[in-house]
C-alpha cells in the first residue's frame, strides 16, 4: 500500500503553483497569498507605519496581490525573478507611490499601531521601539532599500531594480541605514 | 569599513526581524480572493459592455457611412439641379418656354412689375415691365439670375425649372 502523505502546505513546486494560479486555480492563488502575506505586510508596514500611514497597509497588501495576480501571465513568461522578489517589488513601489501622493507624518500612534508590540516583553519592547525609531529616521526610499535587503534578503541588484536606482545608490542608502540602526542598537549585548 | 564589515551582524538582523514580526488576520487571503473574483466578474462585464459598444459603434459606422453616401448622392443631385439647364434649340420648345415664362411672370410678379396693372410699382417697373414684349431683354445677366432665384421661391419645382430653361435660352441668345 503506498504511503499517503497528508496534504502538505506547499504541495507543488513554486513555478507550478504560480502557473496554476495563472490558469485560474483558486487554491493555488490562496497558497501564494498565505505563503507571502507576512512578507508583504512586513514590507508595507515597515515603510508605511513609520510614516504614520498604518491605515492603508491592509489595502495596499490586498492591492499588491491583486496586481500580481492580474500580471501573472507576464511574470510566468518572463520568469527572471523569484515570485517573492517580484511580489515585494510590487508592494514596495505601491508603498512609495502612496507616500509620494500623500506623504505621511510620524505620530506616536504609528509606533503604538505596530502589531504584536503589546505582547513583547518590556525589554524587547524597548528594543522594538528603538528599531522603530531608527527606521522612522530614514527617508522612505532609504527605508524601502534597507528592508528589502536586511529583512527579505534581496541582493543589491534586486534592490536596485525594485527601486529603479543604480547599484551605487543602493549601497550608499544601505550603508546610511545600517549606520543609523547601529546608533540606536548600540553594542552587542553581552 | 569594507562592504563585508558594513553588513548587519546576526544579532542586529535578529533584532530587526523581531521588530518586523507581523500577524496577519486569518481571513486576509479570503478577502484577496473575493476581490480577485470581483475583479474578474467586473472585467468580464466590462468585456461584454465593450463588445456591445463595439457592435453599436460598428452599426453606427455603417449608418454613418450610408448617411454620408446619401448626402453625397443628394448633393450631387442638387448640384446637377443647380447647374444651368441646357437651353432648348427647338423653336417650338422655345416658344412654349416663353409662353410659360410670360404667364408665370404675369402671375407671380404682378402687379409690381406689370405696368398695365393697377398697383404697379415705379421702382419695380424701372427694373422690368412684364407687360412689354421681350421684357427679359431689358434685364442684365445679374438681374436675370435674381429673377431666377425669386421665381424659385414663388413657384413649384416644375415651374421654376421651366423658368430657368427660359432664362438659359436668353443667356445663350446673348
Amino acid at each position: 500500500m503506498p504511503t499517503v502523505h497528508p496534504t502538505a502546505a506547499w504541495p507543488r513546486d513554486e513555478s507550478e503553483t504560480v502557473a496554476a494560479a495563472c490558469a485560474g486555480d483558486r487554491g493555488a492563488a490562496r497558497t501564494l497569498v498565505k505563503r507571502y502575506e507576512r512578507a508583504v505586510f512586513g514590507q508595507l508596514r515597515g515603510i508605511l507605519v513609520a510614516a504614520g500611514r498604518a491605515s492603508v497597509v491592509e489595502d495596499l497588501a490586498q492591492e499588491t496581490f491583486l496586481r500580481a495576480f492580474r500580471a501573472l501571465p507576464r511574470y510566468t513568461h518572463d520568469g527572471r525573478a523569484k515570485f517573492s522578489t517580484w511580489l515585494l517589488t510590487i508592494a514596495t513601489r505601491l508603498a512609495l507611490n502612496e507616500l509620494r501622493r500623500r506623504p505621511g507624518s510620524i505620530t506616536t500612534d504609528a509606533i503604538d499601531a505596530w502589531p504584536g508590540e503589546d505582547d513583547l516583553a518590556e525589554q524587547a519592547g524597548v528594543v522594538g521601539k528603538g528599531v522603530q525609531a531608527a527606521i522612522e529616521s530614514l527617508s522612505p526610499p532609504l527605508r524601502a532599500a534597507f528592508l528589502l535587503r536586511e529583512l527579505h534578503g534581496f541582493d543589491y541588484a534586486e534592490v536596485a531594480e525594485a527601486l529603479d536606482v543604480d547599484l551605487g545608490t543602493v549601497k550608499s542608502r544601505l550603508s546610511r541605514a545600517r549606520a543609523r540602526l547601529r546608533e540606536v542598537l548600540g553594542d552587542e549585548p553581552g | 569599513m569594507t562592504m563585508m564589515d558594513d553588513e548587519l551582524q546576526t544579532w542586529e538582523r535578529e533584532r530587526l526581524r523581531a521588530w518586523a514580526q507581523v500577524e496577519v488576520e486569518d481571513d486576509f487571503a479570503d478577502r484577496v480572493l473575493e476581490r480577485l473574483q470581483g475583479d474578474e466578474i467586473r472585467s468580464q462585464a466590462e468585456r461584454v459592455v465593450a463588445a456591445r459598444h463595439r457592435r453599436r459603434e460598428s452599426v453606427g459606422f455603417w449608418v454613418g457611412l450610408l448617411a454620408a453616401a446619401a448626402a453625397i448622392v443628394l448633393a450631387l443631385g442638387l448640384s446637377r439641379r443647380a447647374e444651368p439647364p441646357v437651353p432648348p434649340t427647338d423653336a417650338g420648345e422655345l416658344a412654349a418656354l416663353r409662353a410659360d415664362a410670360d404667364a408665370l411672370v404675369a402671375d407671380r410678379c404682378a402687379p409690381c412689375h406689370f405696368g398695365e396693372a393697377h398697383g404697379a410699382q415705379p421702382a419695380a417697373l424701372a427694373v422690368f415691365d412684364a407687360s412689354r414684349p421681350r421684357w427679359e431683354q431689358g434685364l442684365s445677366d445679374a438681374q436675370l439670375a435674381v429673377a431666377v432665384t425669386r421665381m424659385g421661391e414663388r413657384s413649384s419645382g416644375v415651374e421654376a425649372a421651366r423658368f430657368r430653361s427660359f432664362v438659359a435660352a436668353e443667356l445663350v441668345r446673348r
